[in-house]
């Protein structure tokens, strides 16, 4: 027993040492967590230094981690919202899958495979990783673009269609099986499970969450979390449903409860865990073997079925009406094969529908194209985007203004200052270095440029040499303060009004030459401290003066302290001293306001 | 009440007020007023010129109710004054929108009576100094009524509050027949 245990833990060291050396990294380099699990995987699976043996075992466990994901993304989804994507799931999901099919299988029967067979294939082909799609989404902050909803829409469906595939599959087999698909019964079972997690959700878990609350015992909550979805997974499995399935309409059931939140909490490290588990696992079942024995067929296949289900994604984005640089995302998330693709490759050897050598192939494609995703993902924002978004608009076309305002930023922030300028008719130039934005932009008739406005080529196509005023807007404390000391430098007759993040960034801003500096959350900030003295008591003018009176202080405090910048003792010291100041001097006015009644 | 008043109020500090925010509060209360507190309504000084041109429009009596600071209103009241009343709407042809209608100031003054007369403290009767504000009405084709004062209000007794304000209401209701 001791043995086990022991050996338990040195595998799980093997796993965390690989994921923390590896990981880390390639985040660094801009490359995705998702293709660092997948090399850690490689480097310790047998393909690499061959510390795991058991491939097998580690994918299968740790494709529960696909279940507390869809768990997860349930619990964002309430059933109002759930069925407002009705359409773009049944959609957009169902041309996805039958168009995929269609033209995968048809090359399949073409090759000479057998129509079921190729057909089988196909299908299998036609999933997409959600794993991976939806993590790259999260990281990309894009989960509630119009993009990541069309694509959760997607994969959403692939968990459906899965079910019936399941279901048909067998009911080719070559080889006698006893189980012979669907029967009546398990259909029954079927609607059993459904109603049975639909009043379960609903009626019985709120009175049991509560009683476990009450409780007060964290671990028991988390225990609860984690027994609510492997029960609610192996429910749904028994009944012949996908786990994933399952798990994503408790979560939908649990969207509204109050505590969502606690469950998000609580289950959001065992998915993350879990996935991590599960991408090395990918890594490590890469067939290396094989793929050294027909290299040119294997990449040969491999981006050819990539880029046909890309493709027909494109096909589909463009039919959901997207801009064209989220239909390109949209091809390059979801063109590789994904989990299913095991699943039911597995499936379909089983029932020896095909021959043992073509699903193996099939398996190292759909595994070479999860691995390739984040490549090219990261090829994607680097080389394409910028390409594409400088195709359209030039940095030379910028030159025509004359007297202009350039706004470096146009996000949240810019956009305001943009639009009170544009709706002066004052001619404006927007930088901006997001490729999202702009293209967003663009439908609004906006006027944007691509480009990194850091960069001195950049500021003299906008015309920062000819340009009356400068608008630091951009979110990036650093590169802002770098942008601005590089204008102070090449363009000092220019003026620059400049956002900051923090009192920090004013001083080091002011030092840089910038006329006019405002810290981004201050003024909100003194608005609501304005409505409080409101709400307090104080008359609507007077909130207004003193919140102004306020400001002053504090602006004229933040102005000395530049003085100090570079020592520290002497900026505490002084920021401790003007404190007091500052309290005494409000302690004035609160004095003269409480004074009784001196007015007519 | 067929004619409808419209208060203007101007007091930047009401908490403070002894006398003039009693004057305003009761008023209100009437279901023939309708006051407009603008340093509640406009704290940051921009008043919203369409709004006020519009209630000027629906009443039929106009009071400029304000406490006298430095022989005039407090600034607010001189800022809804220059922004609202503009040429085109109230005089200078087109609509003469306040052409016909009633006006009173309201006003409540720090000094006693005895320090407003030639030689006094204050130099002058308090009428020389609410002339600007009657010939402004006057300009834009309003009858002038007789001034509502309260002198001396910074020292008046809590007690008698009470009755100042009834008369008030009593001149108010003068205006709305």
């Amino acid at each position: 027993m001791v043995g086990t245990s022991q050996e338990f833990l040195e595998v799980a060291l093997t796993y965390l040492v690989a994921a923390i050396l590896i990981v880390p990294l390639f985040k660094r380099l801009g490359l995705g967590t998702v293709l660092g699990y997948l090399v850690a995987g490689m480097a310790i699976g047998p393909a690499g230094l061959g510390l795991i043996a058991d491939v097998h075992a580690t994918l299968s466990f740790s494709e529960f981690g696909v279940v507390l994901l869809m768990f997860l993304i349930g619990l964002e989804l309430n059933p109002s919202k759930l069925w407002q994507l009705r359409k773009p799931i049944f959609g957009l999901g169902s041309a996805q899958v039958f168009v995929s099919v269609a033209l995968l299988g048809g090359i399949g029967i073409f090759a000479g495979v057998p129509i079921i067979a190729a057909l089988a294939m196909a299908a299998a082909l036609s999933f997409s990783s959600t794993p991976i799609a939806l993590q790259a989404l999260q990281e990309r902050g894009q989960s509630g673009s119009m993009a990541g909803q069309s694509a959760f829409s997607m994969l959403l469906f692939q968990d459906i269609a899965v079910i019936p595939m399941l279901a048909i599959v067998p009911l080719f087999a070559v080889t006698t099986a006893g189980d012979s698909g669907f029967t009546l019964m398990e259909f029954g079972q079927v609607i059993a499970v459904f109603v049975g997690i639909i009043v379960g959700g609903r009626y019985l878990l709120r009175p049991i969450f509560r009683y476990i609350a009450a409780t007060k015992m964290r671990e028991v909550f988390t225990a609860f979390s984690l027994l609510l979805v492997i029960g609610t997974g192996l429910l749904t499995q028994y009944a012949g449903l996908s786990m994933a399935l399952g798990t994503f309409m408790a979560g939908v059931l649990l969207a509204e409860s109050e505590y969502r939140h606690e469950l998000e909490l609580n289950i959001e490290p065992f998915k993350g865990l879990l996935l991590g588990l599960f991408f090395m696992a990918v890594g490590m079942s890469v067939d290396l073997v094989l793929i050294l024995e027909k290299p040119l067929i294997i990449i040969a296949l491999t981006l050819g079925f990539m880029a046909l289900k890309a493709v027909v994604l494109y096909g589909v984005g463009a039919f959901a009406g997207h801009c064209r640089s989220d239909r390109i995302l949209l091809a390059i998330l979801l063109a590789q094969g994904g989990e299913f693709a095991f699943v039911l490759i597995a499936l379909v050897l089983s029932v020896g529908l095909v021959a043992p050598n073509l699903a193996a192939l099939m398996v190292v494609v759909a595994t070479c194209s999860m691995f390739l995703t984040p490549f090219i993902l990261w090829a994607h924002d680097k080389i394409l985007m910028p390409v594409l978004s400088k195709g359209s608009e030039r940095a030379t076309d910028i030159e025509a203004n004359e007297g202009h305002v350039i706004v470096a930023g146009f996000g949240r922030f810019g956009q305001i200052i943009g639009r009170l300028l544009l709706s002066l008719k004052v001619p404006v130039t927007v930088v901006d270095h997001d490729p999202n934005h702009i293209e967003f932009l663009r439908k609004f008739d906006y006027k944007v440029f691509y480009g990194d406005a850091s960069r001195l080529d950049l500021l003299e196509a906008a015309g920062a040499g000819r340009a009356k005023l400068l608008v630091l807007a951009i979110d990036d404390a650093e590169k802002l303060l770098q942008t601005a000391e590089l204008v102070n430098k090449h363009f000092p007759d220019l003026p620059v009004l400049a956002r900051a993040k923090n009192r920090g960034d004013v001083a080091k801003l002011f030092n840089a030459g910038v006329v006019g500096v405002r810290r981004e959350m201050f003024a909100s900030s003194l608005e609501i401290g304005e409505l409080a003295l409101k709400e307090l008591g104080y008359s609507a003018h007077q909130a207004h003066k003193t919140v102004m009176k306020f400001r002053g202080y504090d602006e004229n405090m933040l102005k000395a302290s530049a003085a100090f910048r570079d020592d520290e003792k002497s900026l505490i010291d002084y920021a401790k001293r003007s404190r007091i100041l500052l309290e005494q001097l409000m302690d004035q006015d609160r004095e003269e306001l409480s004074k009784p009644h001196k007015d007519w | 009440m067929a004619n409808p008043v419209l208060i203007l109020y101007a007091h930047p500090s009401p908490n403070r007020s002894k006398v003039n925010r009693y004057l305003f509060q009761a008023a209100t209360a009437l279901d023939f007023i309708r006051g407009h507190d603008l340093y509640d309504l406009y704290p940051h000084m921009h008043v919203d010129v369409a709004a006020e041109q519009q209630a000027l429009r629906q009443h039929g009596a106009v009071v400029l109710q304000f406490p006298l600071y430095w022989y005039s209103a407090p600034s607010l009241m001189k800022e809804w004054i220059d922004t609202v009343l503009t040429s085109g709407f109230s005089h200078g042809g087109g609509e003469q929108a306040l052409a016909g209608k009633k006006f009173m100031v309201a006003v409540t003054t720090g000094g006693g009576f005895n320090a407003y007369a030639d030689g006094a403290v204050h130099g002058a009767l308090l009428s020389t100094y609410l002339a600007p504000f009657e010939q402004t009405a006057r300009f834009c084709g309003m009858h002038i009524e007789l001034p509502f004062i309260v002198q001396g209000a910074g020292d008046i007794a809590a007690s008698a509050v009470n009755e100042i304000t009834e008369q008030y209401k009593s001149r108010l209701a003068g205006l709305g027949e």
